[in-house]
């Protein structure tokens, strides 16, 4: 009895307190990105003012302008690393490549937390350098696990809706089984082309985008699964009559 | 050749030094003249008076009547949704507003030019 009573109350608990983290990351993420801006713009001053004047005291202005921009830079992109990895545990069950997603989202955190450690001990224009060569190899990484998170979240909200179109279908005792098959396997199919470009290998110091190309394959998706939806629409009205 | 014998008429008009203001041309208009004018003014006021006036009247008019335009109806799927049994409707609900579950969550804008 009380088991049954607790399983009853874990389950809605538990929605609450994953849409409730991934709100708290993603105001997280914005509040970071208004504090990237204000110390990229106090970066961008103080590079000008040494440019102009070229003292020593000026070079040390723009040195510490550049470190600070670095840690907010690296935090913003930490948070929004986090918040994407959050929102994949929403439907997380539909995709096997989820987890392995969230690991790497994870790994880079961590490589981005490390950084926000070192940069402080960055002293000389020639290490400032020398660390955004190293940053710019490893944005690569950052910016495509990014897209790939996104796009998997996208393919994992369509595929938990094909699930939902099924069950709702089999409640209400629809016989469409031809129709549903041969369209939920051509939406399907268009998921797997849409990840498949996900994985194309990238160049090392230059990221090409590849998200717009695989959007276009969940937009074909979705027109797909409008028609199904719009089905059963029909078959449940029909039921109704 | 003949010569011409200069002759100095020291005539007022000829003396540049003494300009002479000219007489300014004075219009008298009968009183007849001048009673068709003010009569005229007159007249000319109360029809434009008038003209606004109806011109009011003509709008205020028009606000009172006011033609029924054709409105066009158009289906809402929640209209639509409402032939479904009821049983199924939130679910179908849930399903066709799937889209309105998807991230919004910018993407941030770095410059990675930072420190060079």
């Amino acid at each position: 009895m009380w088991l049954l009573l607790f399983l009853f109350l874990a389950r809605p608990i538990f929605a609450q307190k994953f849409t409730d983290l991934y709100t708290q990351y993603r105001t997280d993420y914005l509040y970071q990105r208004d504090q990237y801006q204000q110390n990229y713009s106090n970066y961008l001053n103080k590079k000008n003012i040494y440019l102009q004047y070229g003292t020593t005291a000026t070079e040390k202005d723009k040195i510490d302008a550049t470190k600070a921009v670095f840690l907010s830079r690296n935090s913003l992109l930490k948070d929004y690393l986090m918040a994407l990895r959050v929102a994949l545990n929403q439907n997380s069950n539909y995709s096997d490549n989820t987890t392995d997603i969230q690991t790497k989202l994870q790994d880079n955190e961590k490589w981005l937390d490390t950084q926000n450690q070192l940069i402080p001990d960055l002293n000389s224009s020639i290490a400032l350098s020398n660390w955004v060569q190293t940053f710019k190899t490893h944005h690569v990484s950052i910016q495509t696990i990014a897209n790939t998170a996104l796009l998997q979240y996208q393919i994992n909200l369509r595929l938990n809706t094909l699930d939902n179109i099924e069950k709702l279908a089999n409640s209400a005792q629809i016989d469409w089984t031809d129709t549903y098959n041969n369209q939920s396997e051509t939406i399907k199919s268009l998921f797997s082309e849409a990840y498949a470009l996900t994985q194309q290998v990238q160049r090392e110091d230059e990221f090409t985008d590849f998200y717009p190309e695989a959007k276009d394959y969940l937009n074909q998706s979705d027109i797909k699964l409008k028609n199904l939806i719009s089905d059963l629409r029909s078959y449940l009205v029909k039921k109704g009559n | 050749m003949e010569e011409k014998i200069y002759q100095n008429f020291d005539q007022p008009q000829e003396n540049p030094l003494e300009i002479v203001p000219e007489k300014k041309l004075k219009i008298s208009l009968s009183p007849k003249i001048i009673l068709l004018i003010i009569l005229g003014s007159i007249i000319f006021v109360l029809l434009l008076l008038s003209l606004v006036v109806t011109q009011t009247r003509h709008s205020a008019n028009k606000t009172v009547n006011i033609i029924p335009t054709p409105t066009t109806v158009t289906i809402n799927s929640d209209n639509n949704n409402s032939l479904i049994p009821s049983p199924y409707q939130s679910e179908f609900q849930k399903i066709n507003n799937y889209t309105s579950q998807d991230l919004d969550l910018p993407a941030p804008q770095v410059d990675t030019e930072i420190g060079l």
